[in-house]
């Protein structure tokens, strides 16, 4: 007689069912999501601490203004190339793909620029252009920053009466917010043009009314969502980044980890994030 | 100037530090001998706040430092210098940027912390064109010299020697002693070293003391340590394999 999953009326536990079943089970699966969903709420607060830490440094004396400019120089302005491929390839790909979505010609003449303006600007400029800087910031922070660790850098900070939040972490977090917003404009405005160019090059569509239509259908809160986005998005690289740098442990393989760790966070984070985003200023 | 009270520090259940008492008086060169494993560096860094002890006080001019609010131990730490035991030296910043850190830091116009980086440089026998080169480029003793170079750029009360010879051959690594030696016999500077290289602490010490697991088991002048009967002390001072001390490898 096959194993039925109800014994008498009475319902068994998941685990009684896994036992029944003759299932290989490691972990109880009860236990495995408390012990996910403990993990995941230390980790929240864990990371709300630290960046208060870094935030709480704002207000206090001395400023590092130089270092400041420097990390912009080094995470916006040096992000600017792979961000503006992206955003240009992008813009290229919704026109050519939203353009055999229509069956109607006309329709399609109206229609490509509103959808590669709105998609850019709500969507995939801030994200995608988020995304690539995770890779390429979020990553080189938490390197950086781990290596000082597990070479004693950061201790060597303090010994000198330097705290390594004010010093290494704050500078980072600001440049970020500034900067990710800033490429995210560069990002909307390069992939609309790269919309426009594969529309009126490619696909033969009317310049005028391409343009014309791209315009009219974009409204101020379809920028400013797209910017908030990119200002948590931007936060969240260098929190990821940083915070995984700074908690490092244990040699090369560490730093690793870490570096690992920062960039697979940040990017579930982004989508994550800019879902709760788009949801909740739809 | 230095005393350590039944200071305690445990990582996860495992209890690294248990009491440890020490006493280092003004101008004092004490050194903690002690194998891997031993507690040295969590002392050291317990010591510095780099760790905080879990019982225990860490007193400096009788002031206990084991509490302190962020500000007060940022200032407390200019007057502590700390070498570092592979020079943790910040490589993204020229030599000469790294011994004037704590300069600039304060606000000493570059120009002038460019002139007393190269002055210490020249306190511990660095030619002044190693000034704008890059910690990358330099050998392993000449970065020690640096990262000694920057512990007393600012002029610091004690300074915290972590393994300073260790990995350095024999002739730079009495350099390196020898340049100990003349710090404190120029600046006149407390010092607490741990070190596991018997050569070096009979050198620089003025007190020797020894840590094993996790507790000062001797503590003397180096004629008493090196006739302490006691059999842990003996065996290692000596380097012996055979002997109380049990070591995780054994060569058989």
């Amino acid at each position: 007689m096959p194993a039925t999953l109800t014994d008498g009326g009475h319902s068994r536990t998941l685990s009684t069912i896994f036992q029944a079943l003759e299932l290989p089970i490691l972990v109880n699966p009860v236990t495995l999501i408390g012990r996910t969903t403990l993990n995941a709420i230390n980790t929240a607060g864990t990371l709300t601490l630290f960046l208060g830490e870094a935030l709480g440094q704002l207000v206090k004396r001395p400023m590092y203004f130089r270092l400041f400019l420097r990390q912009c120089e080094l995470v916006g302005v040096n992000s600017l190339p792979i961000v503006l491929l992206t955003a240009i390839f992008t813009g290229g790909v919704l026109a050519l793909q939203s353009f055999r979505g229509f069956d109607n010609a006309t329709i399609a003449a109206e229609s490509v620029g509103t959808v590669v303006a709105l998609s850019m600007l709500r969507e995939l400029g801030p994200v995608l252009a988020s995304l690539m800087v995770a890779g390429r910031v979020g990553a080189s922070m938490a390197a950086e920053i781990g290596t000082m660790r597990v070479t004693e850098q950061i201790d060597a900070l303090v010994t000198l009466a330097t705290n390594p939040m004010k010093y290494l972490v704050l500078p980072r977090i600001l440049a970020l917010a500034v900067m990710m917003p800033l490429l995210a404009i560069l990002a909307n405005v390069v992939g609309i043009f790269g919309g426009y160019l594969v529309a009126t090059k490619s696909l033969g569509l009317n310049a005028y009314t391409y343009i014309d239509k791209s315009f009219a259908s974009v409204q101020f809160a379809d920028i400013t969502l797209g910017l908030v986005k990119a200002f948590v998005f931007g936060i969240i690289i260098a929190l990821m980044g940083c915070y995984h740098g700074y908690t490092t442990r244990g040699g090369a393989e560490g730093v690793g980890r870490a570096t690992t760790t920062a960039v697979v966070y940040a990017s579930v984070m982004i989508l994550v994030t800019d879902y709760l985003l788009t949801a909740l200023m739809f | 100037m230095l005393e350590i009270r039944n200071l305690t520090k445990g990582f996860g259940g495992r209890q690294v530090l248990k009491g440890i008492n020490l006493s280092v008086p003004k101008g004092d060169s004490t050194v903690i001998i002690g194998g891997s494993g031993s507690g040295k560096s969590v002392l050291l860094k317990c010591i510095l706040g780099l760790l905080e002890p879990d019982d225990g006080q860490v007193l400096v001019d009788g002031q206990d430092t084991t509490h302190l609010d962020e500000k007060t131990r940022y200032k407390l730490m200019t007057r502590f210098g700390m070498l570092f035991q592979n020079g943790a030296l910040f490589d993204s910043l020229s030599v000469w940027e790294n011994v004037a850190f704590g300069l600039i830091r304060e606000g000493t116009s570059e120009s002038k912390a460019h002139k007393i980086a190269v002055e210490k440089l020249a306190m511990v026998g660095l030619a002044a064109h190693v000034a704008d080169q890059a910690p990358s480029e330099l050998s392993g003793g000449m970065k020690k010299r640096v990262a000694l170079a920057r512990a007393i750029c600012q002029e610091p009360e004690i300074i915290f020697y972590d393994e300073p010879t260790t990995g350095l051959d024999p002739i730079t690594s009495d350099v390196i002693n020898e340049l100990i030696l003349k710090l404190k016999r120029e600046l006149g500077v407390t010092s607490v070293t741990i070190t596991h290289d018997m050569t070096s602490a009979y050198k620089i010490a003025d007190h020797i003391s020894m840590l094993f697991e996790g507790q000062m088991i001797a503590y003397g002048t180096v004629p008493e340590i090196q006739k302490s009967d006691n059999p842990y002390v003996q065996q290692f001072i000596h380097g012996r394999a055979d002997g109380p001390i049990k070591m995780a490898v054994r060569a058989h």
